[in-house]
């Protein structure tokens, strides 16, 4: 007799299995010991997890984030000619300068960097390498060049 | 505009309204996720000093980063898929290596959060439970704390964590496997 996959058997026990799939294994389990043993240990994991409480809210939480992104954004609106020139010409200018300045670069230095970092990955085992694909995923990941020109785009619209 | 592809998003309209600019509707957003956020981190950080402030810096993200959520996901799996890059990435700050539960196991060790003066029963076995989340791999341990506790679909923590169905499934199954290796010694000995 074949038995369940185990991973199946473990999605099974979540709920997340298709109905076909749900009664295929349902009778399996009736005659089966070994699958049926299997999700009884699969099942007493899963009835551990239950001893980690739930936590509430830190106290204040909404009044301490509502204070924090005050002072942010205080902070970013300081506004003089002089701060307006740098935003709308200067720092335009000096990020088209710099570009052109890494393409330049870029090949020469690129190659290193690139080496030092496949290396440096290489260290880090693979949970913190699967979290760069993770990382990526999100709409802008941070430093990246649209999250640069968002960033001067938006403030333009200030 | 938010479009919603083919998607019926409950906080579409909230949303909305967020990327206006408008406080009020963030406050709600807040309001209805700030529970669940904080559970996620609380049991992937396993420290509640911790919690106040990497929710935090998740709202500001949603926030500030509101005008480019582009509704292709519902918006509670771009939070979450928020949540856990940002839990991910403390723990990669945080990786101070202490002695495994395992270790301890082996060397007879209770660890020290057991060491409490009222030694209940309950609480001991909590503690091992926690330390053996704490041990799995972060993303075995989000798939699994995204399906455990706050019981999302397998379909929705592919979303999240930007993998395939059989991957979840994968990742879950092996999250529990990982725990029953931990397990099993300290259950023959009678302590879970
Ligand atoms: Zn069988």
């Amino acid at each position: 007799m074949k038995h369940i996959n185990k991973i199946k058997l473990s999605a099974f026990l979540d709920g997340e299995v298709s109905d076909e799939e749900r009664i295929e294994i349902s009778n399996h389990l009736k005659s089966c010991d070994h699958c049926q043993k299997e999700l009884e240990s699969l099942s007493h994991v899963s009835d551990s997890l239950d001893l980690i409480e739930e936590i509430q809210v830190p106290p204040y939480f909404w009044v301490h984030l509502k204070q924090r992104i005050a002072e942010q954004e205080s902070r970013k609106v300081i506004q003089s000619p002089f701060v307006t020139w740098v935003r709308r010409v200067a720092v335009p200018v000096g990020v088209a300068a710099l570009i052109i300045f890494s393409l330049f670069l870029g090949d020469y230095m690129g190659k290193a960097i690139y080496q030092s970092r496949i290396e440096d990955l290489a260290r880090l085992d693979t949970e913190f390498a699967e979290l760069l694909c993770v990382n990526s995923l999100e709409d802008f990941s941070e430093g990246s060049l649209n999250n640069v020109y968002y960033n001067l785009v938006s403030r333009e619209g200030e | 505009m938010q479009k919603i592809y083919n998607i019926v998003d409950p906080d579409a309209k909230i949303i909305q309204r967020v990327v206006e600019g408008d406080k009020n509707a963030f406050e709600e957003l807040v309001m209805k996720y700030q529970h669940s956020v904080s559970n996620i981190i609380y049991r992937y950080i396993g420290d509640y000093n911790e919690v106040e402030d990497i929710a935090q810096e998740v709202f500001i993200k949603v926030w500030r980063n509101a005008k480019s959520f582009r509704g292709k996901s519902r918006f509670s799996t771009w939070l979450y898929r928020i949540v856990v890059n940002q839990c991910l990435s403390y723990r990669m700050k945080y990786t101070e290596k202490l002695l495994s539960l395992d270790e301890m196991t082996k060397y007879g060790i209770t660890p020290k959060s057991l060491q409490v003066e009222n030694d209940f029963e309950h609480e001991k076995r909590t503690e091992i439970v926690r330390n053996a989340i704490d041990e799995l791999p972060g993303r075995q341990r989000i798939a699994l704390i995204l399906s455990r506790f706050e019981g999302r679909s397998y379909k929705e923590i592919a979303e999240i964590m930007g993998v395939s169905l059989p991957s979840v499934e994968s990742l879950i199954f092996r999250a529990k496997e990982n725990l029953r290796k931990k397990f099993f010694p300290l259950r023959e000995r009678g302590e879970i």
